[in-house]
């Protein structure tokens, strides 16, 4: 039996959840991302502001002067988040296999599933529908016999598209597109390939796999393997997370230190509350920097024994800070933190201190209150001052870039 | 630490002096400070020694003060080095970079040079060894567990080292009384410089920067290390050791090594592997949680047992064990018992749902004990009541006989 694989996007995600909502905003050129004048980047972009050149990663001072007219909203992750449940539920409920990337797009393996909705084309058809009815979204789709085809299929059918691909025909669908359409094709490659005389798929296809190789190294080979529509991937349920971490971006470049305490410490019982929820503890702590100058450092610390209380990785996060900061006197751009190296849960006992126990029942407590009356219905004494500077929520803090701050 | 000082056998020679160079390059390549003060010069240390190795010619060193006028200094204090045919200028900071750390050895030269030794050498360093590992490395908010305490009473040295986590205690014979915080990072160095010395001698030595300050001194025949005490409060480690067990297991330790190896590299993470141990029947059962892998060793037991111990500690409990070693504990989640031929080592397991199962049924145990109405106090308790009472060190004693018999020879 052929292998039968959708490829599922939602168009213009966070533009079309906020569109949902206020429906006045359909047809509009509108941004998600933050004011115009901030210094964060657009992070979704409605169809007709697309028109005016605008696009995801643009910062937002240059999309206000493509676009004067468009609305710009701040976003709010936790909407978008809810959205992206029901989207997977949804498809959860069409095939069991199904890999979610990201919160708006997902491979799903219809392989076998034709005799309950006829054809793999009805299934998708019924897959947009229910979106469409239940979530109020646009999706575009893909069915082909690989996820790099499908995927290629469903970018190709935006908006409201959808692309199938027959089976065999896979070679013959990439042979005229330009190589840029190829996922795993970024700039960098593009200006190589180019380079070689390589502007379509199909060029890249019968280029000698020992030449391209030395040119791009093993991923000359998967390239290769692609642009001949050869693609064996299984469709996969996500890996366990390897690390859990949070950063933000100032909106001025800081030096102010109780700022930086206060947003490590808010930063840390984010990633300390995740790290809880998931039942994993952390032997390893890493503080993420980046200065005025674009100048990013990382610093880590490995525990003796793993944890998962937001004290820790609090004072384990500070040392960095401060030894960090004594080494470089630049104003603060991005301040983050992470944890990774995760165990399961298995706390070592402490033989002496007994502070330790009381500390990881407090976050517990801590966490149930969260979980009830919201993020910012207690808080540390430490991360108060934050109050002043980003605006709240039951959610917690909104950050530099809402549209994804968790 | 305190200037380290070497003890050179020599003859004074004017302002110099005269040494076999044997010596100076045996007590040169032990110290552990980085900058050598000779004749009011500092030299780098590891120069010095690459130096003295490389001279030829004679095993005899003159060092003397040199003119102040020489060439090759340009003027400044320098020190000359005959060896033979031999004869070289050694400037101030000679060898001394930027980086080299400012940890400082003087060199002290004396017709005879006799330690009494109080202890020995190889037992002191075997000693360090066994506890060093178990202190802690990087404590911000404990500092005191960053150091070895050794305290002189009763007729023994006894070497504490604990990070929180473990425990270890080992004693020696010693006669004397003291006692002194020593930190990790300063007596790394001391195990081979001991392992190698032939004569070695522990002191107190009260006095120094504060009224209250401590000092602790080795002497080897060659180098005198004095460090000055830390400061704090070191846990009452004679509490923290457990004095009741439920089940006791003696068994080979270099068998239990391979077997903590072998399940290391089945588990998913060889930085943090916990490792179930089950005693019970006459071996100890050792697992990956995650039912991964298994072994089996063959032991003397005691009585049943379950505890989940940090895979990493598990391994350092048993290489500083080493040969045959008894393990005792009481239940899964209270502290552990490793011991060999006078070493203590407690070890915490980690807490596990059976564990935490236990703890419950224990607590509720005792609170509806505690919520029963007192027996009239005329009533005497009945049997099976005493028995329940009665603490388990007669379990204790049954093991220790296990261990006595393993150690009688066979008879014929």
């Amino acid at each position: 039996m052929a292998r039968r694989i959708i490829h599922i996007d939602l168009d213009a995600f966070f533009v079309s959840v906020e569109q949902v909502e206020n429906p006045e905003l359909k047809g509009k050129p509108v941004v998600v991302g933050g004011r115009p004048e901030g210094r964060g980047v657009v992070a979704s972009a409605s169809y007709e502001a697309r028109a005016f050149g605008l696009h995801a990663g643009m910062p937002l001072t240059t999309a206000s002067r493509l676009c004067p007219q468009a609305i710009f909203i701040q976003g709010s992750f936790p909407k978008y988040r809810d959205a992206s449940q029901r989207f997977m539920t949804i498809l959860t409920d069409f095939s069991p296999y199904l890999e979610p990337l990201g919160l708006d797009e997902a491979y799903l393996d219809a392989t076998g599933f034709e005799s309950i909705y006829g054809s793999t084309h009805q299934m998708a058809v019924k897959i947009k529908q229910r979106i469409k009815d239940e979530l109020g979204l646009c999706a575009s789709v893909g069915i082909a016999g690989g996820k790099v085809v499908a995927k290629v299929a469903s970018e190709l059918s935006k908006p409201d598209g959808l692309l199938e691909v027959a089976a065999g025909k896979e070679r013959s669908f990439l042979a005229p597109l330009p190589i840029a359409k190829l996922p795993g094709v970024g700039r960098k490659t593009e200006r190589k390939l180019n380079g070689l005389g390589i502007n379509i798929l199909y060029e890249l296809s019968i280029m000698p796999l020992s030449a391209l190789k030395s040119h791009l190294g093993a991923s000359g080979e998967v390239l290769h393997r692609f642009a001949n529509g050869i693609d064996d991937r299984e469709v996969e349920p996500p890996a366990t997370a390897k690390s859990i971490s949070r950063e933000t971006t100032f909106s001025k470049d800081t030096r102010d230190r109780p700022l930086l305490k206060a947003t490590l410490h808010y930063l840390g019982e984010r990633v300390g509350a995740e790290l809880r929820q998931r039942g994993k503890r952390a032997r390893c702590i890493t503080l993420k920097l980046r200065y005025a100058d674009f100048t990013t450092i990382t610093r880590r610390h490995s525990l003796s024994q793993s944890s998962d209380s937001d004290q820790t990785i609090f004072d384990t996060g500070l040392g960095l800070l401060n030894k960090a900061l004594a080494e470089e006197r630049q104003a603060v751009r991005l301040i983050g933190i992470g944890v990774s190296n995760l165990v399961e849960s298995g706390k070592q006992l402490d033989m002496l201190d007994a502070s330790r126990e009381r500390q990881e029942q407090l976050d517990r407590a801590i966490d149930r209150i969260r979980k009830k009356y919201g993020f910012t219905a207690i808080q540390t004494g430490r991360t108060l001052k934050l109050k002043d500077v980003f605006p709240q929520s039951d959610e917690g803090y909104t950050l530099q870039t809402p549209s994804l701050s968790r | 630490m305190d200037i380290e000082k070497l003890n050179i056998v020599g003859k004074r020679s004017g302002e110099g002096f005269v040494a076999h160079k044997g010596m100076l390059v045996n007590a040169l390549s032990r110290a552990l400070a980085d900058r050598v003060t000779l004749l009011d010069l500092m030299i780098g240390r590891r120069g010095l020694l690459g130096y003295l190795k490389a001279l030829g010619g004679s095993n005899i060193v003159k060092v003397v003060p040199s003119s102040a006028s020489g060439s090759q200094t340009n003027g400044h204090k320098a020190i000359k080095v005959i060896c033979g045919s031999n004869t070289s200028q050694l400037a101030d900071n000679e060898w001394i970079g930027d980086k080299t750390p400012l940890t400082l050895c003087d060199v002290r030269v004396s017709p005879n040079n006799s330690v009494k030794p109080n202890v020995g050498a190889n037992e002191l360093a075997e000693a360090l060894a066994r506890v060093l590992p178990f202190t802690a490395k990087d404590d911000e908010a404990r500092p005191v567990l960053a150091c070895v305490n050794f305290i002189a009473k009763d007729g023994k040295l006894t070497l504490v080292g604990a990070d929180g986590f473990r425990l270890a205690v080992i004693s020696l014979d010693y006669d004397g009384d003291g006692q002194a915080l020593i930190s990790r990072d300063e007596l790394k160095g001391v195990v081979n410089a001991l392992k190698r010395a032939k004569r070695a001698r522990v002191s107190f030595e009260s006095g120094g920067e504060k009224l209250t300050s401590k000092s602790l001194i080795i002497d080897t025949e060659l180098i005198r290390y004095k460090w000055v005490s830390y400061d704090g409060n070191y846990p009452d480690y004679e509490k923290l050791i457990p004095t009741e067990f439920n089940s006791f297991a003696s068994f080979d330790t270099i068998e239990a090594i391979k077997a903590v190896n072998s399940l290391k590299t089945l588990s998913d993470n060889p930085k943090a592997y916990p490792i179930d141990l089950t005693i019970g029947d006459g071996k100890i059962v050792m697992a990956n949680p995650d039912e991964k892998g298994q072994t089996e060793l063959t032991a003397d037991t005691d009585g049943q047992g379950f505890v989940r111990i940090d895979g990493q500690y598990l391994a350092e409990a048993l290489r500083a064990c080493g040969g045959m070693a008894e393990f005792k504990l009481s239940n899964s989640y209270n502290p552990t018992l490793f011991s060999a031929d006078g070493y203590q080592l407690v070890v915490m397991p980690m807490l596990t749902d059976k564990a935490n199962e236990q703890q419950r049924a224990e607590a509720k145990a005792k609170t509806e004990q505690a919520e029963t109405p007192a027996e009239p106090a005329t009533e005497k308790p009945t049997e099976p009541v005493a028995e329940q009472a009665k603490p388990k060190k007669a379990k204790r004693s049954r093991a220790e006989g296990y261990a006595r018999r393993a150690k009688q020879p066979v008879k014929a």
